[in-house]
C-alpha cells in the first residue's frame, strides 16, 4: 500500500514537472511581451518604447534579466515552496497570494456542486434502478444523459431564464449573499447528477440481480431492507469511480461558471491571467491546478483501495 | 444464429470488403455498413440526431452563402432588436443579425470539432497502434508517455496553447487536438491487443504480409468501431472546449463569432434582452445532444452482442 503511494507520489512529481517544463516553454515562446503591450492597451500608446531603465528594473523584479535555462530553474526552486512570485498585474501581490485567496471560493463552489450531486443523484439512481423500465426511470435516464452532455456554461443560462427571469426565484446577478451560489452550484451539479444516477442505475441493477438479493428476497425482506442495506450498499463503493474524475473535473470547470456569473474565484482571475498574459499568474496556477486535479484522482484511488480490498491487492500490487 | 454470424463476420476481417460470391445465401447479402446501418436505425432519437447533424452541416455550409447579412458589418439603426421577419433570430448589441453569426458559430465549432477528432485520430491511433502491435520497450516508452499526457489537465494546456499559438481556427483546433489524444491512444492500444491474438492475423503473418499490410488491411479495420464510438463523443467534447474558451476570452478573434462568445457577450444583457443568449445556448445543446444521441446509437451498433 505505501509502495503504491509513493510510487503514485513520484509520478505527480515527474508529472508536474512536465507540467511545469511545458507552461514555461510556450511562455517563453509566446510572441509579444507583457510590458509593452500592457503601455499600448492602457496608456493608449502608439509607440512600444519603455524607457530603458523602467524596462531593466521590471526585468530584474521577475529575473527575467537572467538566461532562461537559469529562470526555469529559479521557478522551480520557488514552486517547491510553493512561492511564485509576484504576478504582472498586480505587482503588489503574489501569486500565491492571489491563489490562497481565491481558490476557496472555487472549492467552495465545486464542494457545493458534488455534496448536491451526491445527494440528489444517489436516490435518483435507486429509485430509477427500482422502476426499471418504467416512466420514472425513462425521465431519469434521459434528465441524466441531457445532465451529462450539456457543458455546466450552457446549463447555467437555461438555469438563469427559469430560476432568475421567469419563476424569480433566485436574483440572477451579484455576488456575496449566501443566495448567490443557488444558481452557480446548480450548474455545476448538474453534470454530476447525471453521472452518478446513470451509475448508481447500472450498478444497482447489477446487484439487484445477484443471487443473494434474491435469498434475501425470499426470505421476505422488504424494500429497505433488501435494497438499501443489501443493494445500494454494495453499489456505494464503485461509485468512487465516477466521483473521482467528477471531482478532479469540477476543480477546474468552475472556471467558466465564475467567468458567466462573474465571482471572484480562481478560475476566473486564472482566465483574466491568460487573456492579458500575466505569466507568473498563468504558470503558477496551471500548476496548482495540475497538481489540484492529480492529487484528487490519487486520493479516490486510495480510498478506493481501503474500502475495497479486492483493489488493494490486485491493483495496488500490479502497479 | 452462430450460423448465420460467421459469414458477416468474415466480411468485418476482410476490412468492409462485400462477401465473395460463394458465401451470398441470403443472410451473407449484407455489406458490414449495411448490417451497421439497419442496427443503428432501430435507435429512432439515433437516427433523427443523425439527420440533424447532417442538417446542421448542411446549414454551415450553405449558410453563409445565402445570407443576406455578414457577421462583420454593425448596424447601429437596429440594435438589440427581437426576433422579426428580417432578423429571425433578431440583432445583437452591435445590430448585427443574430441568425448570421448562430450559423458562423455553427461553422466555427463543426470545424474545431471534427478538425480536433481528425487530429486526435491521427496521433492517438498512430501511437496507440505502434504500442500495441509491436509490444515490448516501445510500449513502454509511448505509453508512459501516453500516462502524462493523460494526467496533464487537457483544458489548461489547450488554453496555454491558443495563449502562444494565437486566436484562429486552426490554431484552436490543434490546440485541443494536441492535448486530448491520450484516450484515444490506450483505446486504440487495447484494440490492436486484442486484435492481433486472433488466427487471422497469424494466417496473414505466416502468408508473408508485412506489419504495415497487417496493420492496415487487418488490425485498424477491424479496431475502427470504438474508435468510432470514441471520435462522436470527442467531437462534441472539443466543441465544448472551443466555445469554454470563447467564453473566457480565449477563443477565436472577434468579430469572427463562436458560441461561447456569444455566451458570453449575452450574459451582459441578460436582463434586458434575454433572447441574445438563449437562442446560441439552445443550438449549442441541441448540436451537443445530437452528437451524443449519435454516439450512443453507434455504440449499440458496433457492439458485436447484438443480433443484426
Amino acid at each position: 500500500m505505501w509502495r503504491y503511494i509513493l510510487k503514485r507520489i513520484g509520478f505527480i512529481v515527474i508529472a508536474l514537472f512536465f507540467v511545469s517544463l511545458i507552461t514555461f516553454i510556450l511562455i517563453k515562446s509566446a510572441p509579444g511581451n507583457y510590458i509593452e503591450t500592457e503601455r499600448l492597451i492602457t496608456q493608449n500608446l502608439t509607440d512600444v518604447n519603455v524607457p530603458p531603465d523602467v524596462k531593466e528594473a521590471w526585468e530584474k523584479m521577475y529575473h527575467l534579466d537572467k538566461p532562461e535555462w537559469q529562470q526555469f530553474l529559479i521557478f522551480l526552486g520557488n514552486a517547491v515552496k510553493f512561492q511564485f512570485g509576484p504576478s504582472f498585474k498586480y505587482p503588489t501581490k503574489t501569486v500565491e497570494n492571489i491563489i490562497v485567496e481565491t481558490y476557496p471560493v472555487s472549492l467552495t463552489l465545486a464542494g457545493l456542486a458534488m455534496l448536491l450531486a451526491i445527494v440528489i443523484g444517489i436516490p435518483l439512481g435507486i429509485l430509477s434502478a427500482f422502476y426499471k423500465d418504467t416512466l420514472i426511470d425513462r425521465i431519469a435516464i434521459f434528465l441524466s444523459m441531457i445532465g451529462t452532455s450539456i457543458p455546466n456554461y450552457v446549463m447555467a443560462v437555461f438555469l438563469i431564464y427559469i430560476l432568475a427571469l421567469t419563476l424569480h426565484l433566485v436574483p440572477s446577478i451579484g455576488w456575496g449573499q449566501p443566495v448567490n451560489y443557488v444558481l452557480p452550484v446548480l450548474s455545476l451539479a448538474i453534470g454530476p447528477i447525471g453521472s452518478i444516477t446513470r451509475f448508481m442505475r447500472s450498478s444497482l441493477i447489477e446487484t439487484l440481480n445477484q443471487e443473494y438479493i434474491k435469498v434475501a428476497r425470499a426470505k421476505g425482506g422488504g424494500f429497505i431492507q433488501v435494497v438499501i442495506q443489501h443493494g445500494v450498499r454494495n453499489s456505494l463503493i464503485p461509485l468512487m469511480t465516477v466521483i473521482g474524475p467528477q471531482l478532479a473535473y469540477l476543480s477546474v470547470g468552475t472556471l467558466f461558471v465564475e467567468n458567466l456569473f462573474n465571482i471572484p474565484g480562481l478560475g476566473k482571475f486564472y482566465s483574466s491571467a491568460a487573456v492579458y498574459r500575466d505569466y507568473p499568474m498563468v504558470m503558477g496556477t496551471t500548476l496548482f491546478f495540475a497538481g489540484i486535479v492529480m492529487f484528487v484522482n490519487l486520493l479516490v484511488d486510495i480510498v478506493y483501495g481501503l474500502l475495497d480490498p479486492r483493489i488493494r491487492k490486485l491493483d495496488m500490487n500490479r502497479s | 444464429m452462430g450460423e448465420f454470424t460467421i459469414p458477416v463476420n468474415k466480411n468485418i476481417d476482410s476490412g468492409g470488403k462485400p462477401p465473395s460470391a460463394e458465401h451470398s445465401d441470403k443472410t451473407t447479402r449484407r455489406s458490414y455498413f449495411g448490417v451497421l446501418w439497419r442496427r443503428f436505425k432501430r435507435n429512432k432519437i439515433s437516427l433523427i440526431s443523425l439527420y440533424f447533424i447532417v442538417f446542421l452541416i448542411a446549414l454551415a455550409i450553405v449558410g453563409p452563402l445565402i445570407l443576406p447579412f455578414d457577421y462583420k458589418t454593425m448596424d447601429y439603426t437596429a440594435l438589440y432588436q427581437k426576433p422579426s421577419l428580417k432578423h429571425w433570430m433578431g440583432t445583437d448589441d452591435g445590430g448585427r443579425d443574430m441568425l448570421t453569426l448562430i450559423i458562423y458559430g455553427l461553422r466555427n465549432a463543426l470545424i474545431v470539432g471534427f478538425g480536433a477528432g481528425l487530429v486526435e485520430i491521427l496521433i492517438g491511433v498512430t501511437i496507440g497502434a505502434l504500442a500495441g502491435y509491436f509490444g515490448g520497450r516501445l510500449d513502454n516508452i509511448l505509453m508512459r508517455f501516453v500516462d502524462i499526457m493523460f494526467a496533464l489537465p487537457s483544458f489548461l494546456l489547450s488554453l496555454m496553447l491558443v495563449v502562444v499559438l494565437g486566436r484562429n481556427l486552426f490554431t484552436i483546433l490543434l490546440a485541443i487536438g494536441l492535448t486530448s489524444w491520450a484516450g484515444m491512444a490506450r483505446l486504440a492500444r487495447a484494440q490492436v491487443l486484442s486484435i492481433k491474438q486472433v488466427d487471422y492475423i497469424e494466417a496473414a503473418r505466416s502468408l508473408g504480409a508485412s506489419n504495415s499490410v497487417i496493420i492496415f488491411r487487418y488490425v485498424l479495420p477491424n479496431a475502427v468501431g470504438p474508435i468510432f464510438v470514441s471520435l462522436s463523443f470527442n467531437i462534441p467534447g472539443a466543441m465544448m472546449v472551443e466555445s469554454g474558451l470563447s467564453l473566457i476570452g480565449l477563443g477565436i478573434m472577434p468579430p469572427m463569432p463562436s458560441w461561447g462568445a456569444l455566451i458570453n457577450i449575452g450574459s451582459r444583457f441578460i436582463l434586458s434582452t434575454p433572447h441574445l443568449i438563449l437562442y446560441p445556448a439552445i443550438t449549442f445543446a441541441l448540436t451537443i445532444l445530437a452528437f451524443t444521441f449519435v454516439g450512443d446509437g453507434l455504440r449499440d451498433a458496433f457492439d458485436a452482442k447484438q443480433s443484426d
